[in-house]
């Protein structure tokens, strides 16, 4: 169990992550992931485990942060990986202090600059 | 600094047994390290790894050690395969404040399985002072569950110098190993 199952921020992911889903078209999967693993919300229409994937996500963003740190790069906002068959896109997100991350899983007919448009978009979660 | 006489040594383990406190303790070099802040009350402490941790220590003219860390849960097992693979020798770390550390170790023999088939391993365990049971006998007897007789020592994870008996009890292993095969 983690912190954010009991306070409403799950909820709030939860309909951010539906909304992602289908404003991307060739979403596969959307899965907000705490920053040590953990799956907050997920949106799909694929079967996907999430848990697995959420934790896949937490290694590999943190990963990235060491990574672009090592290389003097500042801190990350974006993590792409670029395979035949799509693209797993992962966004580093601040809600009210709490660093978390949004990845989506996305076909390759699904142009990257619009996932990223999207991803920048939920910025203000919190507010909703 | 390269290497080519640099030996792959993976710590794995539970939770808090103290993984990458071993590799700090060790490396000649601030480690790299990728750990964040925790959110599984389960778990009393403020940062986890979730990556890997890496550094390096010097055994001599031409010889050293890379010293990989695993994250300790379950979840993070795929990276745990990753490490491992082409591993010369693996250290399970557990921590005798656990629960049930003997399950513990049951389940990081069983993940190992291919691995413990290709690469040394030495088990170290934590705070034994403070909570005496279960004896190291008792954890020798666990990995005679699994037809293994590896060496068990009780260590204080903080002491660079009971780290690098870890590393030295592997490389020792690894060679007697060597010499049988």
């Amino acid at each position: 169990m983690n912190r954010f199952d009991s306070n409403g921020l799950q909820t709030r992911l939860s309909k951010a992550a539906a909304s992602l889903c289908e404003r991307i078209d060739g979403a596969r999967v959307v899965v907000f992931v705490s920053e040590d693993g953990f799956e907050i919300a997920t949106a799909g229409r694929e079967s996907v485990r999430a848990d697995r994937l959420a934790a896949i996500v937490g290694s590999l963003g943190a990963l990235g942060a060491t990574a672009a740190q090592e290389s003097g790069l500042g801190p990350v906002g974006c993590q792409i990986v670029d395979c035949d068959n799509g693209r797993l896109v992962v966004r580093r997100l601040n809600v009210n202090g709490t660093a978390l991350m949004v990845a989506v899983v996305v076909g390759t007919s699904t142009l990257l600059g619009l996932v990223l448009m999207h991803l920048k978009a939920i910025e203000g979660v919190d507010d909703q | 600094m390269n290497d080519r006489l640099d030996l792959k040594i993976v710590f794995t383990g539970t939770p808090g047994a103290g993984k990458t406190t071993a590799i700090t303790a060790l490396s000649d070099e601030p480690p790299v390290v990728t750990d964040v802040a925790n959110t599984d009350v389960a778990l009393a402490k403020s940062k986890t790894t979730v990556g890997l941790d890496y550094g390096r220590v010097s055994l001599g003219p031409g010889r050293g050690v890379r010293l990989f860390g695993t994250p300790g849960q379950v979840r993070f097992d795929f990276m745990w395969k990753i490490l491992a693979a082409d591993a010369f020798g693996i250290v399970i770390l557990l921590d005798n404040s656990r629960p049930d550390p003997l399950s513990d170790l049951r389940l990081y023999l069983n993940t190992f399985k291919d691995a413990l088939d290709r690469s040394a391993c030495v088990v170290g365990v934590g705070r034994t002072e403070s909570i005496p049971k279960p004896a190291i006998d008792e954890y020798i007897d666990v990995l005679s569950e699994f037809g293994l007789v590896l060496p068990v020592l009780a260590v204080d994870i903080r002491k660079r110098e009971d780290v690098l008996v870890l590393v030295e009890c592997v490389i020792a292993l690894a060679e007697a190993r060597a010499d049988i095969e």
